[in-house]
């Protein structure tokens, strides 16, 4: 049985950031300026909320010729509900720092 | 050149991470194609931590073979090499790493490396003797340093077989 996500305060930046656009697939990049996550936090946690089901991940293609295809997360429907419940804004929770 | 460094950056990463947390990096690195150089080189960066970071616990297991094969290198690098300059890159760059996986123990961390390389010298001082690769053979006393370097870290490595895996 999966346990429960750990509600750090990265994690509830994370959901938030997520919960502002619920139904756009969003990069990694954007969300780790967006929440102020370097990029070794920011991954680990969408994969274990894509495990938890809370996320739902696919390979969008590249945007232009010769740039490679990107991962990309949003919200599934469990997922919202989590982030309606326990997320915090992504600016207010953690100091802004390059990614 | 900033793209090979972090090709290899991404590469060690995924090396060090456990098998079924490698799927991150595949995506992290798929970013990184899309960002400029300066910002690439740091994306690839912030995986290395973050592995080692998993890698150290995911299972009691690894973490004790880790640490007895990173203290191995250390002694034998130091050891076998009268220019100490490698040695303590090597040194440094490994317990930063460490420090920057667990930053709450990076005390410990600078400890445990510090009487590594203490415990080097003073077994080359003990001993008298600093082998070379261009020695051969070598003599009964630099087997018995081979034998006392290896009476550090097998049994730290064994007594980590032995101990239960922790639950994922």
């Amino acid at each position: 049985m999966p346990r429960q996500p750990n509600m750090s305060s990265q994690t509830r930046a994370l959901l938030g950031a997520l919960l502002a656009a619920p139904e756009v697939w969003r990069h990694g990049f954007p969300l780790a300026r967006e929440t102020g996550l370097a990029s070794g936090t920011l991954y680990p946690l969408l994969a274990r909320l894509e495990s938890q089901e809370f996320l739902e991940a696919r390979w969008l293609p590249p945007e232009a010729p010769g740039r490679p295809a990107r991962h990309a997360y949003r919200l599934t429907a469990k997922g919202r509900a989590l982030a309606r419940e326990r997320a915090a804004p992504a600016t207010a929770a953690l100091k802004a720092r390059p990614a | 050149m900033t793209k090979r460094i972090a090709s290899l950056l991404f590469a060690a990463a995924r090396a060090i991470a456990p098998r079924g947390e490698r799927k991150w990096i595949d995506a992290m690195r798929a970013e990184a194609g899309a960002l400029d150089d300066g910002a690439k080189l740091v994306w690839a960066a912030g995986g290395l931590p973050a592995s080692v970071r998993l890698r150290l616990a995911d299972k009691t297991t690894e973490f004790a073979t880790l640490a007895a094969g990173l203290a191995l290198v250390i002694i034998l690098l130091d050891w076998i090499n009268p220019d100490p300059d490698g040695t303590i890159v090597a040194l440094s760059g490994s317990s930063a790493l460490l420090a920057a996986a667990f930053p709450a123990r990076r005390i410990g961390i600078g400890f445990g490396f510090g009487l590594c390389l203490f415990a080097t010298h003073a077994l080359g001082e003990l001993t008298g003797v600093r082998p070379s690769y261009h020695e051969v053979p070598l003599t009964v006393r630099e087997l018995l340093e081979v034998a006392a370097v290896l009476a550090l870290t097998v049994p730290a490595a064994l007594l980590g077989a032995r101990l239960p895996r922790q639950a994922s």
